[in-house]
């Protein structure tokens, strides 16, 4: 079942001389519990096509397709309520809400929802990611694997269709980073959600569905597993 | 090409410009707040001590019963600028001195008195030699007079003694409303005058002596210290209290009150304009420790970080301090400006571009002061950042904070807004406590304005110019010359009243007097604006239906009468239709005031014509038109109130649009404040904002969020300022107020609501800015911003 589709996508900084295409005229498809990660060297497009897809960013052309939907056809208030509920975003400097504990955190966007958060439901995120221990800790009382592991229970509360995951364990040690990446794949699993993470780490490309590569702006599709492309 | 380390001031005030724009503007206002109330202060009292010397004279002391030779030393103390001998005859005008019809009242100067003492009174002529005399510039025209004419002036005896006419002085206020002429002439020949008028010798103990010291010495010592020397009691020594005061000299303990609450009022000045750029500094490193970790991981030692941020902050204030010096000097030239509009005569002596020392002075040490005190703390913190922060990817608050916040039954974009506000204490008490001043400064401030009101009596509109006044009192003058006088040039408004005093009545069965006075048209149209109560068109009617016998009272506490009371007297039965605040009359104890239509008034008491006619000039009316009045006032009285008047308006001018100004002042700088510090608190959370709108939150959520901080420091600051600024209003009230007027203090409720609403507008209007700021900006650039 197709989840996410993007379609010419184009995304161009300044004018005239000045302009840098970031991205030149993407477009792919995922499916429904997909696992991709983007690869790329710095400066490649790769955090520009992920804003773009999570309707951070806007792109210069170009649609995506999430659930069948265009959101960029929808009102900025529109966008935001839909990302709420179907995208789930985790970034590098993990950006959690400093004077909330962890599980506010996680819950924090069923919170802006208006809605009251299930228990069970969080208690679950909870025991799957580690924290239960920690559920009342600030996130300055934590490592930089458990704070990051806040901002995927933060993603996985709302059971999006889509986590838009960049770089998710750049700042971490390479055992956190296996942990964390272990935990996002457990979780999306089991909640069958799908997945596109950026990584410079190419030994955690093994675990990928499909890998894709950007270079200046251009997508490549590599299919199957980084490394045994390369191999 | 970089010198040292520190030319990366520059370079990043350079690329930080954004960012360092709010801190600029903190000090800019907190300088601008200092100069403007200095200069402000400096140039009222400018004001104050033309109008002192206008009215009272250039001196500071005068004594009494000093020998000629204790004066003479005295004249030649090196604090001394000038002295003079000075007597007066016939002061109150009770006895019976005339020149011509006039009643005269004889002085004996000095040179140096009409020269210094009294600030160049002479307006035509010279200072009087033996047997000359230099008269009141009303003569001229009264007597038709000029320089080198013979005058001869009676004493009591009947007798008259001739003198020529040296010259013409400025007119007095009371000689101007007493319709009399004053005679100045050289001590020796007043001595002489005296024993032939009083058949006494004049001794040195019925003269006065005037001193003026020079400035820049301590006047204080010097009166002790004559006191001292000379052995004279408290009682001989006659201070000018009104130019002492303004000169900051005065040991006259109320006065010595009023500076206590200048220097409050100042050092509140003081505390508002520290916190303002403490508060600013402190949240500008508190964006910046990324950076500061960053010199740290590069080399920069805790000493190299600290006179950075130092530096920066003298950087800042290179262009902070000249602008908000400047914008204090232009909000005092347009002030003095407004003031010499206002009432030029009066005040044509102050600079239009005057430049205050003292506001510029304090203006600059107060700025660059406060900024490297300010800058202390956010330099001690800015060098403890730990360099890890610069690699760790959780820079700013995420240390700071220990306690969760409370997610409570609010939403949660309101929960979170209340927590951010307080999450920091350090930062929430910067913050309470830059609103709470605020309000405590406008509480404080705004106890001038009542004391304003105490003090000075601004000019009603029946206050008139000229009055011809019964000489006996009754209703003697005739109706015609109020129709005569309403045709004359130069006038604006012609009003006459008829008097009947001591009329037996009877209120609510109690025997009482009653004075009752005749209003015309003209007077009834003022009393509605002075109404207090009234029934429906009550003035209306008192002025209109005579049959009826309605009639008005003015409000005194002491008043028997009421709205719809009846008065019984002889000729009939009236009825109160309405009470004013302010009639022009002053009350005379036991007796009620009763004003009624001048139709009621014939049908009462048969009289047709007026007591008193009182006359409005025209801005510009001329002496002339002035001396045609006089002419037509016969024998009546003539008072020439404009002098007064326009000491009264110049007064309450100056001291209304200063009080005013300050205000003013205050306000502007709590709004920008207020706004500042809402824009300076969003930018800090910038990149947190960033990331929860990308977790879904809407921008509809943050601005609510945003406005629930701003709502807290608003409300947790308008109590506190209200629970320091009240004790505070209180106590400068009992000083300035209370201790001279005995009017007890009241909870300025209408001044607690004004400064609320206004901090609770300003946090509601500064939110607007902010928010639309991040909606513009887009969600990656807002996670990335720095």
């Amino acid at each position: 079942m197709e989840i996410l589709k993007v379609q010419n996508l184009c995304k161009t900084y300044g004018t005239g001389e000045n302009s840098v295409k970031a991205l030149k005229n993407i477009s792919f498809t995922m499916q429904k519990g997909e696992f991709a990660t983007v690869v790329g060297e710095s400066g490649s497009g790769k955090s520009t096509l992920l804003n773009c897809i999570g309707g951070l960013d806007y792109p210069t052309f170009g649609k995506v397709y999430l659930n069948g939907e265009n959101i960029f056809d929808m009102k900025e208030n529109e966008l935001t309520v839909f990302r709420r509920r179907n995208i789930g975003f985790i970034f590098q400097s993990f950006q959690l809400i400093p004077e909330l504990t962890v599980e506010q955190n996680i819950i924090f966007p069923i919170l802006l929802d208006y809605r009251k958060p299930d228990q069970k439901a969080v208690d679950e995120i909870l025991e799957i990611l580690g924290l239960l221990d920690r559920r009342h800790h600030l996130p300055s009382q934590l490592s930089g694997g458990q704070q990051q592991r806040t901002a995927i229970g933060r993603a996985l509360i709302t059971k999006p269709t889509v986590i838009l995951a960049d770089e998710p364990t750049g700042n971490l040690d390479s055992k956190s980073s296996r942990d964390v990446i272990d935990l996002l794949i457990r979780a999306s699993r089991h909640y069958k959600q799908t997945i596109l993470m950026i990584t410079h780490n190419i030994n955690l490309t093994s675990s990928a569905d499909r890998v894709f590569q950007v270079t200046d702006g251009v997508l490549t599709d590599l299919g199957g597993k980084y490394d045994e492309k390369l191999s | 090409m970089m010198k040292s380390y520190l030319s990366l001031v520059s370079i990043s005030a350079k690329i930080h410009k954004k960012q360092n724009r709010m801190t600029l503007i903190c000090i800019i206002l907190a300088v601008f707040l200092v100069t403007a109330i200095f200069s402000m202060a400096d140039m009222e009292l400018r004001s104050q001590k033309i109008r002192a010397i206008s009215e009272y004279g250039n001196w500071h002391i005068c004594l009494k019963n000093i020998t000629e030779g204790d004066a003479q030393i005295i004249s030649a103390r090196p604090d001394v600028a000038a002295s003079s001998w000075y007597n007066v005859l016939n002061y109150r005008l009770k006895d019976d001195y005339y020149i011509g019809d006039k009643k005269a009242a004889i002085c004996g100067i000095e040179e140096e008195l009409v020269h210094s003492l009294w600030k160049d009174i002479i307006v035509a002529g010279k200072y009087p030699a033996h047997n000359q005399v230099l008269l009141t510039e009303n003569a001229r025209e009264v007597l038709n007079i000029d320089i080198g004419d013979s005058i001869e002036i009676r004493i009591p005896s009947g007798e008259t003694v001739f003198f020529t006419i040296s010259g013409f002085s400025s007119n007095n206020m009371m000689i101007s409303k007493a319709d009399a002429i004053a005679a100045f002439m050289p001590v020796d020949s007043f001595k002489q005058f005296y024993e032939k008028a009083t058949a006494k010798e004049l001794s040195d103990s019925d003269l006065v002596y005037y001193i003026q010291f020079r400035e820049h010495y301590n006047i204080k010592k010097a009166i002790k210290n004559i006191e001292k020397n000379y052995g004279l009691k408290k009682e001989n020594i006659r201070q000018n209290t009104a130019l002492l005061g303004v000169m900051g000299f005065s040991a006259d303990s109320y006065m010595l009150g009023l500076y206590m609450v200048a220097s409050i009022l100042f050092l509140l000045v003081l505390v508002a304009g520290v916190m303002m750029i403490a508060s600013s500094m402190n949240s500008n490193i508190a964006q910046r420790t990324e950076f500061f970790g960053m010199l740290q991981c590069i080399g920069a030692d805790k000493k190299q970080i600290i006179r950075f941020v130092h530096l920066e902050a003298l950087n800042w204030c290179k262009t902070a301090i000249p602008i908000g010096v400047g914008a204090g000097m232009i909000i005092t030239w347009i002030l003095c400006a407004i003031l010499r509009i206002l009432s030029e005569k009066y005040f044509s002596q102050m600079p239009v571009f005057g430049v205050s020392k003292v506001g510029i002075v304090a203006g600059i040490i107060i700025g660059v002061l406060t900024v490297f005190l300010a800058a202390r703390s956010p330099a001690k913190r800015a060098a403890r950042v730990s360099p890890l922060v610069a690699v760790s990817g959780n820079p700013g608050k995420v240390k700071n904070i220990r306690q969760a916040a409370k997610i409570t039954s609010l939403k949660i974009d309101i929960s979170l807004g209340m927590s951010h506000a307080w999450q920091i204490k350090k930062n929430f008490f910067l913050m309470v406590g830059s609103f709470a001043i605020s309000i405590i400064l406008f509480l404080a401030f705004s106890t001038l304005v009542s004391f304003m009101h105490h003090a000075i009596t601004p000019l009603r509109p029946y206050t008139p110019d000229i009055s011809i006044v019964s000489k006996d009192n009754t209703c003697s003058i005739d109706r015609g010359l109020l129709e005569k006088l309403s045709k004359m040039s130069g006038v604006k408004t012609v009003f006459g009243r008829s008097f009947a005093y001591d009329i037996p009545a009877k209120i609510r069965g109690e025997k009482k007097k009653i004075m009752l006075i005749s209003y015309d048209d003209c007077q009834f149209k003022w009393a509605e604006k002075e109404s207090r109560m009234s029934d429906k068109n009550g003035i209306e009617k008192t002025a209109k239906d005579e049959r009826k016998g309605y009639v008005l009272t003015s409000y005194n506490a002491k008043n028997p009468l009421h709205m719809g009371d009846k008065i019984q007297i002889a000729a009939g039965e009236l009825t109160v239709m309405g009470i004013l605040s302010h009639c022009p009359f002053d009350k005379i104890e036991g007796v009620e005031t009763v004003i009624c239509s001048e139709n009621l008034f014939k049908k009462l008491t048969g009289e047709n014509n007026y007591t008193i006619i009182d006359i409005q000039m025209n801005k510009n009316a001329t002496e002339k038109e002035i001396a045609a009045i006089r002419k037509l006032a016969g024998e009546n009285l003539f008072s020439d109130s404009r002098l007064s008047n326009r000491e009264a308006k110049g007064t309450y001018y100056s001291f209304a649009l200063f009080i005013w100004g300050f205000l003013a002042v205050i306000t502007i700088i709590a709004i920008f404040n207020i706004m500042n510090s809402i824009s300076m608190s969003v930018s800090a959370r910038r990149k947190q904002y960033g990331a929860m709108r990308a977790v879904g939150m809407s921008m509809k959520q943050l601005t609510r969020m945003i406005m629930a901080e701003a709502m807290t420091y608003a409300v947790c600051g308008s109590i506190v300022g209200c629970i320091l600024g009240l004790p505070l209003q209180r106590f400068l009230f009992t000083w300035l107020v209370t201790a001279r007027w005995g009017t007890k203090w009241s909870m300025p409720f209408f001044a607690m609501i004004g400064v609320i609403l206004l901090v609770i507008l300003s946090s509601i209007a500064a939110v607007y800015n902010p928010s639309r700021q991040i909606r513009d900006m887009s969600i990656t650039d807002s996670i990335h911003a720095q």
